[in-house]
């Protein structure tokens, strides 16, 4: 996990569906850097959350830790995030990243 | 189109039984027909066309209140034909493929009426029948049409049917018709909500699947026509062109079913949707008064699954099995309510009779699942209806006389969240019970017609079809579909959810982009719907319009059939449906939303504060037609098209 070397805050990832079976908790609190891409996110809440990767996350050939396909990002329960687009992003304390399928049909 | 000597994937001819006289007969279809429609949905329109009643002549006409009416009515005359329609993938063993199509014109709507449902069934029909089993006429009492492998249909008497749900029905059906044979006949029945005609009545098979939306339980009623028993032979299954080669593609495909693509619908299956759609404020709750339900961890996806007991279950020939079988106890305090209960469990039934009624006791709304199922009412125009019924008593535009339901008492006191009085409304409602039972019967927009006081404006419905659990003004490329879509009010034959929940656009926000997505994502349901896949299946494919096209050749033969044919085709289909309903009096008026929806910003949730203009639909839906290519009226040029 990268530590946190700028302002930090306090991101709540909340998990839906079997990410949150998974887990066995409906959210996760993590201190990121408040410019933090999405990538050093998705690297926090592997290290806090192991029983995530295999299902939810998944460990490339590269070892970085990745979305899983079936899986995807909203911020805010507003904005839905490209999992390849990893610019840094502005967080501010209260803010959301979900974590849910991408499988939207019912 | 290239020459091919043999008819690979279809059968080639229609079976069209007349319930009046009891004749029946083969229609040859044209292999370029079959060619053009592909099977199912696509199919199923143009024989709706063909068979279309003859007064199918009111194109450019603006009806009036009345004269809509008699059209509503006239889909329960005798000459509204019910189709059952299969597809070339029937009989192959991929998977998802068991699946059929049931169109008729809805007596909801007036305009089409194209469900589809799955599993055993689509295998015999494709068996005994052909590419499509046309019923016609009206039988003078009661009738159960049995179909065996000869293709000959037999009409035997229903009247000991009468009355029963549709679970007891088919298991009737199968004990009456059961000859020792390994293979069961497989059963479509009505239950006492299709024998009352009530306007959104289901038809059921195979163990309560349901082509639910529209009233095609209705239609089947009105030729007093309970059930369907179909054993075909397994001789008969059409060749398919290249065997070799759809076995590795069917390997693999069953192979990717079972991965990332499919994950939700295996595990959780759709009632995931809960708790997600509440978050993101798309969760429509006490009538679309609200986008987020207080109790929706309650009846969410993720606390069935850790509370109650559930299994999964699969159609026929399906990998992914999706259907989550949910059963509560003996621990209900309400009297009738109590008993084991189990029933199969899908995200629009857990929507309609849970958050958009306000109730948030799981069990309440499973028991009114299963009653919906019994009784053959399609779950969301029944919530729908109910929840109408609830808002517009609450203020005060139901009276005495309305809620009385036919047992002499001062009548029922409706409120949101009671979940005992919700399935009592079931009830009334599947046996047209007193005042308040016949009134909902009919669906929520001629409910608030005949009430009126302003109530049309929270009738949340789109051509007479109740709306799904989606709320429209916070997935803006979603709302154009739903006001657009032939069938009405309905998420399945547009899939334009799926850019609202994307990165690839603003849900919350309009563009002139919207246009053109929500006709390709109509089209790519109709390719789905025509072939049949499983929707379910849709993020399986590599390039789906690719990849289906070379099953389709493979299947067919065709070997000059490419992803760009398969493209016009599924257009053809759009442009099929909306010239259907054209015929029977569709205006550029019906294509909108319900009233609450374009006057009443979301109130609750992240999109607090968010609405959705006539203006901003109006453009919309203009773009819209451009990418269709029709006019600005909307109308699609009937002669072009080749009708």
């Amino acid at each position: 996990m990268n530590p946190v070397t700028g302002d930090a805050v306090i991101v709540t990832v909340e998990l839906f569906g079997m990410a949150r079976i998974h887990a066995g908790v409906n959210h996760i609190e993590l201190a990121v850097d408040a410019t933090a891409p999405v990538a050093a996110l998705v690297r926090a809440l592997a290290h806090e959350c192991p029983e995530l990767i295999g299902n939810a996350l998944c460990l490339p050939e590269d070892g970085a830790v990745a979305v899983a396909d079936g899986y995807a990002l909203n911020r805010n329960g507003l904005a839905f995030l490209s999992p390849d687009v990893d610019v840094p992003l502005d967080w501010k304390p209260g803010d959301s990243l979900l974590l849910l399928s991408n499988q939207a049909g019912g | 189109m290239s020459a091919v000597s043999t008819l690979y994937g279809y059968r080639g001819y229609a079976t069209v039984v007349d319930l009046t006289t009891g004749e029946y007969r083969r229609d040859p279809i044209p292999p370029q027909v079959l060619r053009a429609t592909i099977g199912g949905i696509g199919l199923g329109t143009w024989l709706l066309h063909r068979y279309a009643a003859p007064q199918a002549d009111h194109d450019g006409e603006l009806l009036s209140r009345s004269a809509r009416m008699r059209l509503l009515d006239s889909a329960l005359e005798p000459d509204n034909p019910l189709i059952f329609v299969t597809s070339p993938l029937v009989g192959t063993r991929l998977t998802t493929s068991s699946k059929f199509a049931v169109m008729t014109r809805s007596p909801l709507t007036g305009f089409i009426a194209d469900g589809l449902s799955s599993s055993h069934l689509a295998v015999e029909l494709k068996r005994a029948c052909g590419d499509a089993l046309v019923i016609t006429g009206r039988s003078e009492s009661p009738a159960l049409l049995r179909l065996d492998a000869d293709g000959a249909p037999h009409i035997g008497p229903a009247g000991h049917l009468m009355g029963l749900s549709t679970m007891d029905t088919e298991a009737a059906v199968k004990l009456e018709l059961d000859d020792g044979s390994r293979r069961p006949v497989r059963v479509a029945c009505i239950g006492p909500a299709g024998e009352n005609l009530v306007r959104f009545a289901s038809i059921a098979n195979d163990g309560g699947r349901q082509a639910g939306r529209c009233g095609p339980g209705a239609v089947m009623g009105s030729k007093n026509l309970k059930a369907i028993a179909v054993r075909g032979n397994p001789a008969s299954d059409p060749q398919v062109a290249d065997p070799d080669a759809l076995r590795v593609y069917a390997r693999d495909l069953s192979r990717r079913s079972l991965g990332a693509a499919t994950a939700k619908y295996r595990e959780l299956g759709t009632i995931a949707n809960v708790s997600v759609f509440n978050r993101l404020g798309t969760l429509p709750t006490r009538n679309f008064q609200q986008s987020t339900f207080e109790d929706a961890e309650a009846v969410s996806g993720e606390a069935l699954h850790q509370t109650k007991t559930t299994r999964s279950a699969h159609c026929a020939n399906c990998t992914i099995g999706c259907e989550k079988i949910v059963t509560v106890g003996k621990n209900s305090d309400r009297g009738e309510q109590t008993g084991e209960v189990s029933a199969r469990l899908e995200y629009e039934s857990l929507f309609a009779l849970g958050p958009l009624v306000g109730v948030g006791d799981p069990d309440a709304v499973i028991r009114a699942v299963r009653r919906c199922d019994e009784l053959g009412l399609d779950t969301i125009s029944a919530g729908g209806v109910i929840a109408w019924a609830i808002e517009t008593a609450q203020r005060g535009l139901l009276q005495n006389v309305d809620l009385d339901n036919g047992d002499g008492g001062a009548g029922l006191s409706l409120n949101f969240g009671d979940g005992a009085t919700v399935i009592r409304l079931l009830d009334d409602i599947g046996h047209r019970r007193g005042v308040l039972g016949g009134l909902l019967a009919e669906g929520s927009r001629l409910a608030a017609e005949h009430v009126g006081g302003g109530s049309e404006a929270w009738a949340m419905q789109v051509k007479g079809l109740e709306m799904p659990g989606y709320e429209p003004r916070s997935l803006k490329t979603l709302a154009l579909g739903l006001a657009t879509t032939p069938r009405g009010a309905c998420h399945n034959r547009t899939s334009a959810y799926d850019a609202d929940f994307s990165p690839d656009v603003d849900r919350l926000t309009v563009d002139d982009r919207r246009g053109r997505i929500a006709a390709d994502s109509e089209d790519f349901a109709a390719a789905l719907d025509s072939l049949i896949w499983c929707k379910f299946l849709r993020r399986a494919f590599g390039d789906f319009w690719e990849e289906s096209a070379a099953v389709y050749r493979m299947v067919t033969g065709w070997e000059d059939f490419d992803a760009a044919e398969l493209r016009r085709a599924a257009a053809h289909v759009a442009d099929l449906k909306k010239a259907y309903n054209q015929r029977w009096g569709w205006h550029r008026s019906d294509d909108t939303l319900p009233g609450r929806t374009l006057t009443e910003p979301l109130t609750d949730g992240v999109a607090s504060g968010v609405g959705l203009t006539v203006e901003e639909l109006d453009a919309m839906t203009a773009d819209y037609y451009v990418a269709r290519g029709w006019g600005a009226d909307g109308r699609v040029d009937l002669a072009a098209i080749g009708l």
